[in-house]
């Protein structure tokens, strides 16, 4: 099928519906080919002019057309004009009539009550339904002309036609048709053919040579298709694109070859290269041809340069002054087969998609063409029809179907089509960008300035128009301000010329006023205005015969108020005129079924705006003698019988009609359900696609359930382990026989175990939170624990150790030894210490009661030692009398012994009166040097290694026990003596520094390891080497000296090496 | 002929001392029990030695107490002590001196003569 649906009115729809209907071929040989004619009524002369021309062609057929601008010929004229026409032909020349067939050798003379339908392979007449005004008349005549017979037909035109058809003139273009205007005038030769659609503008004499010069390509339509790879064609293809940017491999080669050949036979041209030649010559032509390629074909591709222009400059623009709220609005005024349309969308889309912008978008496409706009919306488009679009937007923007690529409705939902005349009906506002598809092209020069003014109505300010091909003389300068000119493109300007497009005045007049002028008007006759829901908004006249009182509720609907007999026609004639939106009237409706029954005549006139659709509805009662119509023959009175036969069959062709008008709605909703199960089946898709989106999610959330079961295993493991790691320790702490506490930094308890609890005879449980001195009614609140934890906390040491005397509850007085430290730094755990307390009550009364027994041990054994040395020192000097005899020598034994004795309980009980802290210094004034040189002297006595003293400098008097000391330079002197047995001398030095003094003794030997002088101020310490025996002593000279210089203040070193002797000195501040 | 008296209740070191001042121009008494003193009438003795340990009193107490008397006053004392801080108390307690046992025979001799020679004169 290759119907062209080029039409916007019920008459040509019904020529396609037709088609359809008989499911015809197009190409049918038999179809002669035509010339047609068409020119104004006042120009009764010009078919005369251009068929005296060529010798007639049997094989062609002629129809003559004539426009009058809705004012009907009377039959004398009609008679003229055949006359005259004949007069210039031999051909039989025939007035075209309802359901004449054309065929070749005749000429057809018609008037615009008449169209061309293709019926049953013929070329019929028909009677148009509804008169038309000249200009759409002729476009439809031609259209017609065009879909019936391609490629067989040359329009020849008046000027005075040629300024009104456009899109007729498109279709004949499209089809391979050659069109000619044919004129004398010389102003109008001399303009260009671009600007009407026309091939030609030729004088008549001129138009015969060249008419006869095309017939050839007429009988031969079929001009095979040159063979691929063909020089000539690859040089044109070449040029089209270096110099106008234009890439016509895409397209299907056939349209390309018909559009080619067409062009080849304007200029005459035999061959491809013939008219190579002529391209390569003339710039003029390639601009021809190429605007021709760009309105003829029809594909998904901006010519490459409004492309570029789109994403370079416009969109860019558009979408940084756009208002987030509101939608992007771009308006095509002219749809093709929604191709350009749907175009845009996806170049827009993919900008957004390529920048990460968003916006709404609204894509307005409209087409005087109904047919086209069917097309756009139903969106899906063959093989051929998307050759050369990218894979990359056939996979985003087309979904893959049996019949063929169903344009994704994404970019379905974006745009909009509907049928407009951009001349008439009002234009779209608040638009950012109009694409004018070369819809300019053709207009003649009001219109173009109608155009424009449309254009710059619609555009919000700094809107962008992008008008395709037009001549620049034509620039709106004052509307619209030019960016560039490749490809044109015009941003509108702010000017003080607003568009006022008539139906706004209209709609600024009141309705009713409206209604009341029109009553006035006719002598107020029977009326009803209703509103667009068909509601009585007011009655007019006399209504009373024509209306009925319904049994049921009261009802301002029309179709329920008006007589039964008015109904049908009533409903008809308001379906019509809102169709065709203009007034529509029928006369001699009889009122009631019998035959003498009053005729009405009924009229709806349409009072449309922006706003509402009201109607105004006339009826008027018809004089009873009235002729009925045109076609009556005159001469004698119509019967009553025929009259109503007439009636009849007029309501029978109208039915007929209306049935047409209804199958053609029945395949309109079939189409729409059958868009919407497709729409159903895609959506089905869509869920099934979600399905298993959701399947696989799913399956993946399966997946992580395991995972997270097995991890939640893995930390209930980890948590048992954590558990018992938290009872162990608490098992530890519980276990622990000494009572302890973990404190928080600021120095609250955070746990208590059993024993402190216990203890303290308190809830250890109940510990946490709590300060250490408010246990036990403040049984640890002593000024020296708080002193002393205060240092812990603020970290001035490092640990504490103290010993307390303290009243606790049910055990009497206790002393406690506490210990705390810092706790051992435990990962991302808080800081703390730990405190623990040790009883040490009963050690200490152990040792309190050791150190009593031996000080009275010690003390009582002094008095028998006492007595033993007296007996034996008067027993020496009673033996001395009697010199050398043996007992004198046992007694001064007995003596040694005895002062040893005595010397170990007085040892015995310093030791005691130390640890007891008993022991009082006598401080007083004296020189050490003397008390040093007395106690050297003392000590020479005993022993043969020489005591040497060295004097360094002189030594201040100081002041200190000189008891005490002299028992530890004693002390000192006496274990350098016992160690350096053997040895040859002792040397003691002393001096004197700032504030204090020193004496040092220094013996040559035996010294001591490093590990023995670790402890050798300690009590009862004792070298092990050599064998104890050789040196008696229980150890304590070293701990009374160092406690005695300690209480000095001072301080008593030693250095000491193994078999080479040891240094001790005493340091003793002055005072 | 100087009369030493000793107070002391241990038997050994009144014997000890019996022995130390033997001599002629000695006479020694002892009491065990140091209430005993206070109680003389006559025969004052020229020098006391008291040990600082008694059974039931205290040695230094005692010498206080002695020195309070106007019969006794103005006796010289002698403390004698196992303790080793026994000189510095004595002086604190009014002796003359304090010797700390074990003692050396010698030294005691000394003291007492010097003692008395200065009481003497």
């Amino acid at each position: 099928m290759q119907e062209k649906q080029f039409t916007h009115e019920p008459a040509i729809s019904q020529v396609i519906l037709d088609q359809y209907l008989n499911n015809t071929p197009t190409h049918i040989p038999s179809v002669p080919p035509v010339i047609a004619i068409a020119y104004p009524a006042g120009e009764s002369a010009f078919p005369s002019l251009l068929l005296q021309g060529p010798d007639p062609d049997p094989a062609l057929a002629w129809i003559i057309m004539e426009y009058s601008d809705g004012e009907t010929i009377d039959k004398d004229q009609t008679g003229a004009r055949i006359e005259a026409i004949r007069q210039h032909t031999r051909l039989p020349v025939i007035i075209a009539a309802h359901d004449t067939l054309v065929e070749a050798g005749h000429v057809y003379w018609a008037s615009q009550g008449f169209s061309l339908q293709f019926i049953r392979r013929q070329l019929i007449f028909r009677a148009a339904v509804t008169p038309t005004k000249a200009d759409v008349g002729a476009d439809l005549f031609l259209a017609a002309l065009a879909a019936g017979a391609p490629r067989r037909h040359a329009v020849l035109l008046s000027p005075g036609v040629a300024d009104r058809v456009t899109s007729g003139l498109q279709v004949v273009r499209a089809e391979g048709g050659y069109s000619f205007v044919v004129t004398d005038d010389p102003p109008f030769l001399h303009r260009r053919s671009g600007s009407f659609l026309a091939d030609f503008i030729l004088p008549a004499a001129k138009t015969a040579t060249i008419l006869r010069s095309l017939l050839p390509r007429f009988s031969q339509p079929g001009q095979p298709l040159p063979p691929p790879g063909e020089p000539a064609w690859n040089t044109i293809q070449r040029i089209l694109l270096q110099d106008k940017g234009f890439d016509c491999t895409p397209y299907p080669r056939r349209d390309l070859w018909r559009c080619l050949h067409r062009r080849m036979g304007i200029h005459g041209a035999a061959s491809l290269d013939a008219y190579t030649a002529i391209l390569k010559e003339d710039i003029e032509e390639l601009s021809l041809l190429c605007d021709e390629l760009c309105t003829t074909l029809s594909g998904f591709f901006l010519d490459p340069a409004t492309a570029i222009a789109l994403e370079k400059d416009t969109f860019p623009s558009l979408l940084a002054r756009r208002q987030a709220s509101r939608p992007l609005r771009i308006w095509l005024p002219r749809c093709i087969g929604g191709q350009p349309a749907y175009s845009v969308a996806m170049h827009l889309l993919d900008y957004l998609h390529t920048h990460k912008a968003t916006a709404t978008i609204q894509i307005f496409a409209t087409d005087l063409d109904k047919a086209a706009i069917d097309r756009a919306r139903i969106g899906i488009y063959d093989a051929t029809e998307i050759a050369g679009i990218s894979p990359h937007r056939l996979n985003r923007y087309f979904i893959k179907r049996p019949d063929g690529y169903h344009i994704h409705p994404d970019i379905r939902e974006i745009c909009v089509f509907a049928t407009q005349n951009l001349l008439k009906d009002p234009p779209f506002s608040h638009v950012d960008l109009i694409i004018g598809c070369s819809i300019l092209v053709g207009l003649n020069n009001s219109s173009l300035d109608q155009a424009f003014r449309r254009f710059h109505y619609a555009l919000n300010p700094h809107g962008f128009l992008l008008p395709g091909r037009m001549r620049s003389k034509d620039y709106p300068d004052e509307l619209f301000q030019l960016q560039s000119e490749q490809p044109i493109l015009f941003v509108r300007r702010e000017t003080a010329m607003p568009f006022e497009p008539a139906y706004q005045l209209q709609s600024l007049r009141d309705g009713e006023k409206e209604a009341d002028k029109l009553l006035l008007a006719g002598y107020v006759p029977a009326a009803l205005l209703i509103d667009e829901q068909y509601k009585v908004i007011r009655f007019y006249g006399d209504l009373e015969p024509y209306l009925r009182r319904s049994p049921d509720r009261p009802s301002l609907h029309v179709l329920r108020m008006v007589r039964d007999d008015l109904v049908f026609e009533l409903n008809e004639l308001i379906e019509q005129s809102e169709k065709q939106r203009r007034a529509m009237k029928k006369d001699g409706i009889p009122l009631g079924p019998d035959e003498d029954a009053p005729r009405l005549s009924l009229e709806v006139a349409p009072l449309f705006s922006s706003e509402r659709k009201w109607r105004l509805i006339v009826i008027r009662e018809m004089p009873a003698a009235a002729p009925q119509g045109n076609e009556r023959p005159q001469g004698r009175g119509p019967s009553a019988k025929d009259l109503r036969i007439l009636a009849l069959e007029d309501q029978l062709n109208e039915m007929r009609r209306l049935l047409l008008a209804a199958n053609q709605d029945a395949g309109q909703v079939q189409q729409a359900l059958e868009r919407a199960n497709e729409e159903i089946m895609a959506a089905n898709e869509e869920l099934l696609c979600v399905n298993e989106q959701l399947q696989g999610i799913k399956e993946q959330l399966l997946s992580f359930n395991l995972e997270l079961h097995t991890a939640n295993e893995a930390l209930h493991i980890h948590n048992q382990d954590l558990e018992r790691s938290a009872k162990y320790a608490h098992a530890v702490l519980a276990s622990l026989h000494r009572p302890l506490v973990v404190l928080q930094e600021d120095g609250r308890i955070q746990t208590a175990n059993p024993s402190f609890g216990r203890f303290f005879d308190v809830d250890a449980a109940k510990m946490a939170g709590r300060t250490l001195f408010s246990i036990g009614n403040g049984v640890l609140d002593r000024e020296p624990l708080r002193k002393s934890l205060h240092r812990l906390l603020e970290n001035k040491v490092s640990s504490l150790r103290l010993e307390l005397s303290t009243e606790i509850p049910g055990q009497g007085g206790r002393i406690l030894a506490i210990n705390a430290g810092r706790m051992q730094k435990v990962k991302e755990g808080p800081p703390g210490f730990v405190l623990e307390i040790e009883d040490i009550t009963q050690r200490t009364i152990a040792e309190r009661f050791k150190d009593d027994f031996i000080g009275i041990a010690s003390h009582e054994l002094k008095s028998p030692a006492t007595t033993i040395q007296a007996y034996s020192q008067l027993l020496y000097e009673e033996l001395a009398n009697a010199p050398g005899s043996q007992p004198v020598q046992l007694v001064r034994k007995l003596n040694g012994q005895v002062s040893r004795l005595t010397r170990l309980t007085k040892d015995l009980l310093d030791v005691t009166g130390i640890s007891q802290g008993l022991v009082q210094l006598r401080k007083e004034w004296f020189d050490i040097r003397a008390l040093l040189t007395g106690t050297v002297e003392e000590l020479q006595v005993t022993t043969p290694i020489r005591l040497v003293v060295e004097e360094e400098t002189t030594l201040p008097a100081v002041r200190a026990d000189r008891e005490r000391i002299g028992q530890v330079l004693v002390n000192l002197l006496s274990n350098a003596i016992k160690y350096a047995e053997g040895t040859r001398e002792i040397i003691v030095r002393a001096g004197a520094a700032a504030k204090s003094v020193w004496v040092s003794v220094q013996d040559f030997g035996m010294g001591m390891s490093p590990d023995g002088l670790k402890d050798i101020f300690g009590r009862f310490c004792r070298l092990e080497e050599p064998a104890p025996n050789r040196l008696p002593g229980v150890g304590l000279g070293l701990y009374i000296s160092s406690e005695i210089v300690r209480r000095h203040g001072g301080e008593i070193t030693v250095t000491s090496e193994k078999e080479k002797g040891s240094v001790f000195t005493i340091h003793l501040p002055i005072r | 002929m100087k009369h030493l008296l000793l107070v002391d209740d241990d038997p050994a070191i009144l014997d000890v001392f019996g022995m130390i001042f033997s001599a002629p121009e000695y006479n020694v008494s002892v009491f065990s029990n140091p209430d005993a003193i206070f109680t003389l009438k006559t025969d004052i003795p020229d020098l006391i030695f008291l040990d600082t340990r008694l059974s039931g009193a205290d040695g230094l107490e005692v010498c206080r107490r002695l020195k309070k008397g106007s019969l006794t006053r103005d006796i010289p004392i002698i403390l004698i002590s196992a303790s080793p801080g026994i000189q510095q108390q004595a002086r604190e307690a009014g002796a003359v001196a304090g010797i700390e046992k074990p003692f050396s025979i010698k030294e005691l001799r000394l003291l007492v003569k010097t003692t008395l020679n200065k009481r003497g004169k």
